[in-house]
């Protein structure tokens, strides 16, 4: 029974949360925003370049590939670094 | 097996599900439009089972951080606040613009073509999020697996 009220309760913050977003995009305050065709920051290997209009092909490992990549690049960074972090504390100990 | 062990093994079966089935709703191009739209549903399902599973965690944290709190939990605090509303905003785009589910499930959605570039930007937002998130608790997933290995090997 507490484990469906904490899940009405994150999906009630969801709602709210997604609510806030169409309200700003109906409000013209999302709609003027330009993104970049295609690529967005970080890595993305492969793909055919991802215009909007393209229909996508069905297959293309590397986009699965270039996502696994940039999120082990960014943990690796963050774990060598804490270790780092880690070793000078003791060091400095 | 004692109850923590098992709330740690299901913990562990959630947490892989949840991070394979993102690494791959991330690939549409790899998937096909429809397997990506039904697998991100079912992926924002089991977001709010983690968040069930770790309520607890919201709850002490989130006093926490209003009371007194050491700056490594506020940063994890905030890093898990972003991704909520960066997945939230990444679902809800995603709703907005999709092209298979809703209409199998005869709903009629003409999300306005903002939310498509919305939807790429909270995705990466996202994948750098979660890569952040994994990284946090990294020392918590290696401790947990390698529990694990051993209570199997036994």
């Amino acid at each position: 029974m507490k484990s469906i009220l904490h899940g009405v309760i994150v999906l009630i913050v969801a709602a709210t949360i997604a609510w806030s977003a169409q309200f700003a995009l109906d409000q013209g305050k999302l709609g003027d925003l330009h993104f970049a065709e295609g690529r967005g920051p970080g890595l993305r290997i492969g793909g055919d370049g991802g215009g909007e209009g393209r229909r996508r092909g069905q297959g293309n490992v590397g986009e699965l590939v270039g996502t696994l990549l940039e999120m082990t690049a960014i943990t690796t960074v963050v774990v060598i670094g804490g270790k780092i972090r880690q070793a000078r504390r003791r060091r400095s100990r | 097996m004692s109850d923590v062990r098992k709330r740690n093994a299901w913990n562990v079966v959630i947490d892989t599900a949840i991070f394979v089935a993102f690494v791959v709703a991330t690939a549409p191009r790899f998937t096909g439009i429809a397997l990506h739209e039904w697998l991100s549903i079912a992926f924002a399902a089991v977001i709010v089972i983690h968040l069930v599973v770790h309520w607890q965690w919201v709850i002490t944290v989130g006093m926490g951080f209003i009371r007194r709190l050491g700056a490594a939990g506020r940063f994890s605090f905030v890093l898990n606040l972003l991704l909520f509303i960066a997945v939230t905003l990444l679902i809800y785009s995603g709703v907005a613009i999709s092209r298979d589910v809703m209409p199998a499930l005869g709903i009629d959605i003409r999300g306005a073509m903002a939310w498509r570039g919305l939807h790429r930007a909270f995705s990466n937002i996202s994948v750098v999020l979660i890569g952040l998130h994994v990284a946090l608790h990294w020392r918590w997933i290696v401790n947990l697996f390698r529990r694990q290995s051993r209570t199997m090997t036994k």
